[in-house]
């Protein structure tokens, strides 16, 4: 009978502690990603400064500045990836324009705007890898037995790593 | 990343410039040996000649003493010499840049404290300096430390009872960086790896999170500095030192402090050193400088 107990006692403790683990590793993803929409959001902000930059010289289509606040409407409610993707799409875009147009690069405003943009890409880029590492042990640790017996039944589902689209992929 | 002549061609000029050095020190340690001897005979027969004592065994013990009163002091002057001619010329031919001072005190108290590695220590010993600077101009210096709890206490109120025990020893390097990074980060290698530390981050590279622990306050500018190209030449290291070591970033400096012993010591006192036994000396000198080249490398992305 004592044996028993301390049987049920030591497995008790042991699900409470992977309970509590998955619980923790989830939270850190969720943290990661709260730090890509924070980066992003910076990165969307600057959208109407490159227009700014790029207006005076290429045509931009009004219509064109109407998707992309719908776009960002809809980013900001859902915070969704792939929400974020089309405007990513624009916002490179806009930028390749821009760096194509001696005249625009010469801009000390346009100067100032780069700079910017290349921290911020390189702080994306950064917590984008930690979300990715995080999403990973969580994954890995929610699959991984004992605690995969369990893990779905509480509510611990597989959650996606953040993927390149295919543009970036195929101009890499 | 500064390009840097290659173990092979290091080994092979200093094994072909010393060649003379080793011939002749080989000359003088015989001729020390010779001098001991026959000085060891002249004072047993003074001793003989002049005191009561004429115990051949006392004799004999004394002319013991005397030898090896004598290969003692040659060994220190050789330990001496050759640390000048082969440390020496090892560190200046790995980079230009540094400077190797045998007995020199480039690591001070106040930087092993800065460290925060230990808490409790009193005295610090240190020799095998090497110092310079880094491409960047971030100062770079490394020194064999011996870092010391001596703990005195009072028996009966009479007698001090001294103990002390050694906390640390082997090779501690301080960087003073050119631009500080605001953030502290902690990289452990060679160590038991605690995947599941709360400060932990992971890294995207099944490699790196099998040798080290990357620790940061702030993991995003931390995950800036240790890009992929960073953690490449991280991992280069893995082999190169069997040693736990941990480095630690904290503002204007870089700590690294790898548990190896004594570094630099003389290894034959006869003849060439092996490739084996220089690549000791090699690794000693690259393991940080590879570590602090890779850290400002990655910084610069900060600025």
């Amino acid at each position: 009978m004592l044996i028993l107990l301390v049987i049920v006692l030591v497995l008790s403790i042991f699900f409470i502690a992977e309970f509590n683990l998955c619980v923790r590793l989830r939270h850190k993803c969720y943290q990661s990603k709260s730090s890509i929409d924070v980066f992003l959001t910076q990165r969307f902000d600057l959208i109407p400064n490159l227009v700014a930059c790029v207006k005076g010289y290429v045509n931009y289509e009004q219509d064109r500045l109407e998707r992309v606040a719908v776009l960002r409407k809809m980013y900001d409610t859902s915070k969704e990836f792939k929400y974020s993707e089309p405007l990513n799409k624009e916002f490179d875009r806009l930028l390749s324009v821009a760096e194509k147009n001696p005249e625009i690069k010469a801009q000390s405003n346009f100067l100032n705007l780069q700079r910017e943009i290349g921290k911020m890409e390189s702080q994306l880029q950064a917590a984008r890898r930690n979300y990715n590492g995080d999403v990973t042990l969580y994954n890995t640790t929610i699959q991984s037995f004992p605690t995969n017996i369990f893990a779905e039944a509480l509510g611990f589902k597989e959650l996606e790593l953040f993927e390149a689209n295919e543009d970036v992929k195929k101009n890499n | 990343m500064k390009n840097r002549k290659s173990f092979n061609e290091i080994y092979t000029e200093i094994a072909s410039e010393t060649n003379d050095f080793f011939v002749e020190l080989a000359r003088r340690q015989n001729k020390s040996f010779l001098i001991s001897i026959f000085v060891g005979l002249a004072i047993c027969i003074l001793l003989y000649k002049t005191s009561a004592e004429k115990s051949a065994f006392v004799m004999f013990v004394i002319f013991l003493i005397v030898v090896f009163l004598g290969i003692v002091i040659n060994n220190t002057i050789y330990r001496n010499r050759y640390k000048q001619e082969i440390i020496g010329r090892f560190v200046k031919k790995y980079d230009d840049k540094l400077y190797y001072l045998p007995k020199g005190r480039v690591i001070t108290k106040h930087d092993y404290y800065m460290s925060r590695f230990d808490k409790t220590w009193n005295e610090l010993e240190c020799e095998d300096g090497i110092q310079g600077k880094l491409e960047d101009g971030s100062i770079f210096r490394l020194s064999q430390v011996t870092v010391i709890n001596k703990v005195t206490t009072s028996i009966d109120g009479y007698s001090d009872n001294v103990e002390k025990q050694v906390k640390f020893k082997g090779t501690f390097c301080i960087i003073e960086l050119a631009n500080p990074i605001n953030n502290t980060i902690e990289l452990i290698g060679n160590a038991r790896i605690n995947r599941f530390n709360k400060s932990r981050i992971e890294v995207d590279s099944e490699e790196f999170e099998k040798e080290y622990d990357l620790i940061a306050r702030d993991r995003i500018q931390a995950l800036r500095i240790f890009t992929p190209d960073i953690i490449e030449r991280l991992i280069g290291i893995k082999g190169k030192t069997k040693s736990p070591f941990r480095v630690k970033i904290e503002g204007s400096y870089i700590f690294i402090r790898i548990s190896n012993g004594d570094i630099f010591e003389p290894i034959s006192y006869e003849g060439k050193i092996s490739p084996k036994a220089f690549m000791e000396y090699y690794n000693t000198l690259d393991v940080p400088m590879t570590i602090a080249e890779a850290i400002v490398d990655g910084s610069k992305e900060l600025y």
